[in-house]
């Protein structure tokens, strides 16, 4: 990815978003811009998903996991008493989600297990995370007082307030799309840095870049506890924003979902994942093709076509085109002045 | 006093039949190509399915569904390894991703052509009591199975062509290349005899369980573990990984229930990996060949 | 006064160092001894184990048994990372660049540990053009030619300023314009005050540049002296058994 100031069609695509989500609520309904708000959180989970699949080399079932973690820490905190513990809550759900990445990244890393050994321990504990709160329906499971709902999963969540203010509505959704594009602007810079190139290097061999003295387990272990803590955040804000949380938001489907947008985007380019998960957001809720049966086919289908044929993205190919396509205009208009 | 012994020792064997045979299939591929199949789950799927529909539609036995079963899911390996799986080759951590695309799309379309659930099968062989508590003989028999194929593959490995050659592969795929083992047959071959024997497991254990869509899922946390817990050697890594994940899930099992069997080995194996990261089999074989350095060693030095 | 030679800083010293690899013996008992500034070369034909002990010596491989001290430090157990750290470079037999990113992102990748992200771009630039392929622009690495890559993981390899560099056949598969590049490249190097130990098969490589020659054979130290002495030994024609 090119830095932030360079004028390529990537960083001109990623202005009219902003713009684009800027003047949003200007021109829709109320239940337009909730339902974008919707969106915006689950580009946090894509993200997640491209801090430690596209930028590290570490392919994890687990980043829907780790959502549901926050997700589910948010709900109980706030949950447990009457006083406004929101704001707590949502540290918490960061911080817990980012924990337990950071503990199981020590015993996966450190051991020095293959990186593809990952994709098999995250899913074990995808499906153990979910099965767990499914079969947990008896009300004698509680965590801080709070039963945590077994199948049917917690209601009436309340929103984050920050003192006598409640984020809801529009307020919630500039909230969150601050948060998304600080993130966004986080790991543009992060592209550049000279943490984003330890990631590469290790993501590119391991081994070798041992030889250049970085410390691999520590990089490896620190990325995922970020990225679960990235993801930790978006389910802390989908719970405030959703005010209910399922089991199924920590399922490997929900992990299935970001993991095929993110890889027909481009897994390297936070860009692309951000434009992506909005219009596919977008999309499959026009036609109601979450709930349709043939999705999960098509999105494996999907899944396989593009890691065969186009494992750059399709996204990224487009970027590549514009680009090429801009430089002979720019070229042009230097000759002509 | 002695039915709670037999009441353990069975629990065990039924643990270590049920993880070899769900495991040995996706151990064989990952040993000898180094791809992680994740997809081993709707494997097993469709031979469960395969062989229900041998039995309740077309009434054959439940030995012959088995069997068809077993074939019809070793082709279906075949035309995967031939279609995607050859193309990813030297590219592992994208198989890992095209095998997971794979098996959600063959779970849904298994949903789709077959609805939610399908006619049962009675499990054969009825049962015997021991110390007031009632055992299944057909599941005896799975460990018989287990043991079997256990014994089969090991024969396989040590005296045949195909088993010799795939030694060779997984030792070192290059040098077996230029002795004449023509790899790519090798990783049509051993594709299909892998997923040939997750069909196996899975026609194997449908009279236990009721077949829904979600069948293969009963398998694959306990499949995924046990490759990960052996190693790369398929069978002394699925034997030891069999054994000793084994004896974890049983006393939980046994203790609890079949999540807590399923969460037990799971923990176990992640923090097994930290210590022996090559499994069971990687350890072993280091002990094993160091110990045969020093005899030899001393047999020069005499 | 008593004529005391002060002795000569060793930069690395190999103590019966051994390697098995399940149940082969790679090395076995090797020692070896390397005075700071030295350039010395370790030859030996095709598996008598120079590069499983260079991947030692890096810490790639835990020595199986055996002391390896750099600087005066005992380095066994220490992990690779760190060995890089203290000051050890290598070069890798098939080269050890990251194919799929650019000539730029490479040499980053192996400078920021070292160099302050001010001097980053600068630093980078002349290492470049020490190994003279400032021309390139900033290719893809898989697109650049063999020799291209050897000479960029030496640019590499030089980020970190080491106190020891490791080559591993520095000379293979470059044509002789190329090879007599490299031979210049490593003795201003060595007389910069760089310690470089080397491997190679090129024997007229080994005669224009190497100091000190430590000769393989089977995994173990055959033959070593100064390269005058090797290349008239006659045991060591004998083991080459044509070579040159």
């Amino acid at each position: 990815m090119k830095d932030l100031k360079t004028i390529c069609s990537e960083n001109i695509t990623a202005l009219i978003v902003l713009i684009f989500a800027v003047v949003f609520p200007i021109f829709n309904s109320a239940y337009k811009v909730d339902q974008f708000t919707g969106f915006y959180v689950t580009c946090l989970l894509s993200f997640s998903i491209i801090l430690i699949w596209g930028y590290t080399g570490i392919f994890s079932f687990g980043q829907a996991a780790f959502y549901g973690v926050g997700a589910y820490t948010y709900a109980i905190i706030s949950l447990c008493s009457d006083k406004n513990l929101t704001i707590l809550a949502a540290l918490a759900g960061i911080a817990i989600a980012g924990v337990f990445a950071l503990i199981l990244g020590y015993f996966i890393f450190y051991g020095g297990v293959n990186e593809i050994f990952t994709g098999i321990i995250t899913l074990c504990i995808s499906i153990v995370c979910e099965t767990f709160i499914v079969q947990t329906s008896g009300p004698e499971w509680k965590i801080l007082g709070v039963w945590i709902g077994g199948y049917n999963g917690l209601n009436n969540i309340p929103k984050i307030k920050i003192g006598n203010f409640v984020l809801n509505g529009v307020p919630l959704y500039f909230f969150v799309i601050a948060v998304v594009f600080l993130v966004y602007f986080l790991f543009r810079k992060l592209t550049h840095s000279n943490m984003g190139y330890a990631l590469f290097g290790v993501r590119e061999s391991k081994q070798r870049s041992e030889l250049f003295g970085y410390k691999t387990a520590k990089i490896q272990t620190l990325a995922f506890g970020a990225s679960g803590a990235l993801a930790g955040l978006g389910g802390v804000l989908f719970s405030a924003w959703s005010g209910y949380v399922v089991p199924s938001t920590l399922s490997v489907d929900n992990s299935t979902v970001a993991v095929v947008m993110v890889a027909l985007a481009g897994r390297k380019n936070v860009t692309g994942a951000l434009i992506m998960t909005l219009i596919y957001s977008y999309f499959t809720h026009q036609l109601a093709a979450s709930g349709n049966v043939f999705s999960n086919v098509i999105l494996g289908v999907l899944l396989v076509l593009i890691v065969m044929f186009m494992p750059e993205g399709a996204l990224v190919e487009l970027f590549k085109k514009a680009d090429m396509l801009l430089e002979k205009l720019m070229g042009k208009k230097k000759k002509t002045a | 006093m002695f039915g709670d012994i037999f009441a353990y020792i069975y629990q065990f064997i039924d643990s270590f039949a049920f993880l070899v045979l769900a495991a040995l299939g996706m151990a064989i591929i990952y040993g000898m190509m180094g791809i992680t199949n994740m997809a081993q789950g709707e494997l097993i799927m469709i031979g469960a399915y395969v062989t229900d529909i041998m039995v309740c539609n077309l009434g054959m036995p439940l030995i012959i569904g088995i069997i068809i079963g077993t074939v019809f899911t070793g082709f279906v390996g075949l035309l995967m390894d031939r279609l995607i799986i050859k193309r990813l080759y030297d590219r592992p951590l994208d198989s890992v991703v095209a095998t997971w695309g794979l098996s959600i799309a063959l779970a849904q379309l298994i949903y789709i052509i077959f609805g939610p659930s399908m006619t049962g099968v009675s499990i054969p062989l009825g049962s015997f009591k021991v110390a007031g508590r009632s055992y299944s003989y057909y599941r005896l028999l799975l460990v018989a199975i287990a043991i079997v194929l256990i014994l089969i593959t090991f024969l396989v490995f040590k005296y045949t062509k195909f088993g010799l050659h795939s030694r060779a592969t997984m030792q070192n795929r290059e040098i077996a290349n230029s002795l004449g083992v023509n790899a790519n047959k090798m990783n049509a071959g051993t594709f299909m005899l892998g997923s040939a024997l997750a069909g196996l497991c899975g026609g194997l254990y449908l009279p236990t369980m009721s077949l829904t869509p979600s069948y293969g899922e009963s398998f694959l946390v306990q499949s995924f573990v046990t490759v990960l817990v052996g190693g790369a050697d398929p069978l002394l890594g699925t034997v030891l990984a069999g054994g000793g994940l084994g004896i974890v899930q049983s006393i939980l099992n046994m203790k609890f229930n079949t999540f807590y069997g399923k969460i037990g080995i799971l923990l176990m194996a992640i923090l097994f990996i930290r210590i022996l990261p090559n499994g069971f089999s990687g350890y072993f074989n280091g002990v094993r060949l160091k110990m045969k350095l020093k005899k030899e060693k001393n047999r020069g030095d005499k | 006064m008593a004529n005391m030679e002060t002795p000569k800083e060793k930069i690395l010293i190999l103590d019966k160092v051994s390697k098995q690899f399940g149940g082969i013996q790679a090395v076995e008992d090797f020692s070896m001894s390397m005075d700071k500034g030295e350039l010395r070369c370790l030859i030996g034909p095709n598996g008598a184990g120079k590069t499983t002990v260079f991947k030692m010596v890096m810490g790639v491989y835990p020595a199986s048994s055996g002391r390896i001290v750099f600087q005066g430090e005992d380095i066994t157990s220490i992990s690779a990372s760190k060995r890089a750290r203290k000051g050890m470079s290598i070069k890798m037999q098939v080269p050890g660049v990251y194919e799929e990113l650019t000539l730029r992102e490479n040499m980053r990748i192996a400078a920021e540990n070292y160099v302050p992200k001010k001097q980053l771009a600068e630093e980078i630039d002349r290492l470049i053009e020490l190994v003279h392929i400032q021309d390139l622009g900033n290719p893809q690495v898989k697109n650049m030619s063999h020799g291209q890559q050897q000479w960029l993981e030496i640019a590499m390899a030089l980020a970190s300023n080491p106190s020891l560099l490791l080559l591993d056949e520095p000379a293979a598969g470059l044509g002789p314009e190329e090879t007599e590049f490299t031979a210049e490249l490593v003795t201003s190097l060595n007389k910069q005050g760089l310690s470089i130990l080397f491997i190679e098969h090129d024997m007229n490589f080994v005669r224009k540049i190497a100091d000190q020659v430590t000769v393989m054979y089977y995994g173990k130290k055959f033959a070593e002296g100064s390269i005058d002495e090797i290349v008239n030994d006659e045991r060591v024609i004998q083991i080459y058994l044509g070579n040159s």
